[in-house]
């Protein structure tokens, strides 16, 4: 299992620890956890290691998109894994996702084996 | 008639008909000598003037009652305007959020139940682990049973654990009809003020604008419905990074309006499915025409990622 040191971004305390759980089954420990995009970006630059974005969409101060968007114009951050777990499931906001640079897209409500296989594909 | 500017309807005419009067006492008085004929031809037309005058004084003066009907009216329509913006909708607005808190702290409390099992499991493996060690029971395949029985209920914990996600969906839904209310408080707030300068007799403090912040933070689409087909439809989408490919529609749509599907997990045979299609559809009043895609369509525009 490669060493990963996630961040996840959730305004939802309850998603967050969700999707901690499910890390945490599949076997990774290093965590850590931001309420928005602008909190992550915040943790990006102060705690080194993070080398996996789970994030949301929808999210207030700066959403996941806007998230991605200045983690791909960043250059230190530019190459970080992103992968988006969202409840937006219309194609026109998957191809924004897409676009904006995410790595791969998880719909909510997910399971553990989803989280997994997209985590995978990413990391292959 | 210069210095009427200022002057309501009513002074006006009557000062109109005070000239006529005036202009008839002169025709009179010309009549008495020359021009008989023309004379009273004006004095004719003067006093039909003059009549029409006095029911177009006494026509003002009734609609002015009227009009003064209808300020009361708006006035009192501002007030029900005021009362169901700061009563009805701020009061409904402060139930939603409490509905969104109050699940979210049952949710956590399910949760820590949840993790609880998953620790006890964990430790009675270790349990079992141990009496094996210290009484040799030597029956391997009765402790791989108990220990597999353990590791379901270990995988139900889990099930529970992913079933909570029900907490974010249902509270973005929320958001979405928090929205709804801001908007119809907005367009209340709107009406009020068109009838604002009607309603000037009693400068009532202006209904407060919209106290509900609203932002990019929820989806109000959002649905908890088994999403396995969506997913895969993703993963399709990012294999082949073609954004042209057709896709199509996710067959849970049509359970739409339903509360809560099965998620789709190996350990989830205790999934409900309790489809109430009479449930209120807040999806149908956010649809926009917007198609959600399965996850199996998304699936393809990344697979070539």
């Amino acid at each position: 299992m490669p060493d990963l040191k996630f961040l996840i971004v959730d305004d939802s305390p309850t998603m967050r620890r969700i999707v901690t759980n499910t890390l945490k089954r599949l076997g990774y420990r290093d965590i850590e956890e931001a309420e928005h995009g602008q909190q992550a970006l915040d943790i990006l630059r102060t705690i080194p290691g993070i080398n996996f974005v789970v994030t949301d969409w929808n999210m207030p101060v700066m959403d996941g998109l806007h998230l991605v968007q200045t983690i791909r114009s960043t250059p230190e951050f530019a190459k970080l894994p992103i992968l988006m777990v969202t409840t937006r499931s219309v194609k026109e906001d998957i191809i924004e996702a897409m676009k904006a640079g995410v790595n791969n897209y998880v719909v909510k409500p997910f399971t553990p084996d989803t989280m997994k296989s997209k985590i995978d594909a990413i990391l292959s | 008639m210069d210095n009427t500017k200022d002057q309501g309807i009513i002074p006006i005419i009557n000062q109109i008909t005070k000239d006529i009067k005036e202009v008839i006492e002169d025709v009179n008085f010309m009549t008495k000598n020359d021009h008989q004929q023309r004379t009273d031809e004006l004095k004719e037309r003067l006093r039909k003037n003059f009549e029409k005058l006095i029911e177009l004084a006494n026509k003002v003066d009734k609609t002015s009652v009227l009009i003064q009907s209808v300020l009361l009216s708006i006035h009192s329509s501002r007030n029900e305007l005021k009362k169901s913006v700061e009563g009805l909708i701020q009061k409904t607005g402060v139930q939603l959020q409490k509905v969104t808190s109050t699940t979210e702290e049952a949710t956590n409390k399910i949760m820590d139940v949840a993790e609880k099992l998953d620790e006890d499991q964990m430790e009675i493996i270790e349990l079992i682990d141990k009496i094996n060690e210290k009484y040799k029971i030597n029956n391997d395949d009765l402790l791989n049973q108990l220990k597999q029985k353990i590791y379901d209920n270990q995988d139900k914990a889990f099930t529970i654990m992913d079933y909570l996600q029900f907490q974010d969906i249902t509270a973005q839904q929320i958001s979405g009809a928090y929205a709804l209310l801001a908007d119809t408080e907005k367009t209340l707030v709107y009406v009020s003020e068109l009838l604002r300068e009607f309603d000037d007799k009693n400068k009532e403090e202006q209904i407060k604008q919209s106290h509900i912040v609203l932002d990019n933070a929820f989806n109000a689409d959002a649905k908890f419905v088994d999403k396995t087909n969506v997913q895969n439809a993703i993963d399709e989408l990012f294999a082949s990074g073609n954004t042209d490919v057709v896709i199509e529609e996710d067959s849970s749509n049509n359970l739409e309006g339903a509360s809560i599907h099965k998620i789709s997990t190996d350990n989830a045979k205790t999934s409900q499915d309790d489809s109430n299609n009479d449930d209120f559809d807040i999806d149908a009043l956010f649809a926009q025409n917007k198609k959600s895609e399965s996850q199996d369509d998304i699936d393809k525009l990344f697979s070539k990622n």
